[in-house]
């Protein structure tokens, strides 16, 4: 696994833009550690690809330890969530997420976690699977807050990880 | 200097449909394990087993939660393979990720523990969480669909995690 790049908020954008990704990887991963402007105690987390906002299908379940929810969406992009004003000051969620194959000519299918902590009782995790039409191999990463389009404050970071598939030490295939 | 992680060990990309894939002599030498599977059928739905060191008993307990077409479900099973309870579909319809993480693979005094996340945007998303009730080194793995063969262009990467 490889560090492609991290980028770190400044209070002033809504999106982390990943540009110019390397070619030379097998899959992606994205991990973040985030907290959004949005009046409430959290905000959507949105993903799009090469600056297509279009084409999304995804499946979650929203957990909070009594109740799960079955949510899908088939023109609304949700692949996580993040801590937001209103919840328990200085915390920040992770999340992570996860995307096989990003340079083949196909559909991009993604895996996407996070949980949003806060000591008011509010906390959620959301397990993601995701999926993009886009057929091209992804050179761009957005990560955005899509419920409010609030910024991102200071002290969110986000890092985009390159993994290569390969052989190593022997192991035999069949 | 950071310690590398997510070391490829081997890969397998279908240039033709299989009825199983597996990844054998797996080295010791490593703390975890990483199976990530990019998969689909040549045709069907199936449930997807994957199993350690060939091993076909019913030596895999787990409990799972699962969202999908079908509604909320969760439980737990103890069956002769790792599923996550879930269908892959052919490859026409959707291609699925399936991330196995396999901790302490190579100790020789525990159970295996296992995390499994399995995901389909058009279908269902899972989380199953178990063991393997072997003691022994995981030496193979191998991944098979309970009906149908893999679909070309099906992919299966493992990864080795530096302790």
């Amino acid at each position: 696994m490889k560090l492609i790049a991290t980028l770190n908020a400044t209070g002033s954008s809504n999106t982390f833009l990943f540009d110019n990704i390397p070619q030379t990887f097998t899959d992606l991963l994205i991990v973040g550690s985030i907290r959004n402007a949005n009046s409430a105690v959290r905000e959507g987390v949105g993903l799009a690809f090469n600056s297509t906002f279009s084409g999304y299908s995804n499946r979650s379940y929203f957990g909070n330890g009594a109740t799960i929810v079955n949510n899908v969406e088939s023109n609304y992009n949700l692949i996580a969530e993040s801590n937001a004003a209103t919840s328990t000051a200085n915390f920040f969620n992770n999340f992570e997420i996860y995307v096989p194959n990003y340079r083949r000519s196909t559909p991009k299918q993604v895996s996407g976690a996070s949980v949003v902590e806060t000591n008011i009782g509010d906390t959620r995790t959301v397990v993601t699977a995701y999926l993009q039409t886009i057929t091209a191999a992804i050179t761009q990463v957005s990560v955005f807050s899509n419920t409010n389009g609030t910024n991102w404050i200071a002290g969110s970071t986000v890092s985009l990880y390159g993994i290569t598939a390969g052989s190593f030490g022997g192991v035999t295939t069949s | 200097m950071p310690t590398p992680t997510y070391i490829p060990l081997a890969t397998i990309t279908l240039g033709s449909p299989a009825a199983s894939v597996s990844f054998g002599s797996i080295p010791t030498s490593y703390r975890d394990l990483v199976l990530i599977s990019h998969a689909a059928l040549t045709s069907g739905t199936s449930a997807i087993l994957f199993r350690f060191n060939g091993d076909s008993g019913s030596n895999y307990p787990s409990i799972y939660q699962e969202a999908s077409e079908v509604g909320l479900a969760g439980g737990n099973i103890n069956t002769t393979a790792i599923r996550p309870s879930g269908n892959i579909n052919e490859a026409s319809t959707e291609f699925g990720i399936y991330a196995l993480n396999i901790m302490d693979y190579s100790t020789t005094d525990k159970r295996k523990s296992f995390l499994l996340r399995s995901n389909r945007a058009l279908y269902s998303t899972i989380m199953t969480v178990g063991r393997w009730n072997g003691t022994s080194a995981v030496s193979s793995v191998s991944a098979t669909p309970n009906s149908g063969s893999w679909a070309t262009g099906s992919t299966f990467n493992l990864y080795g995690i530096v302790s």
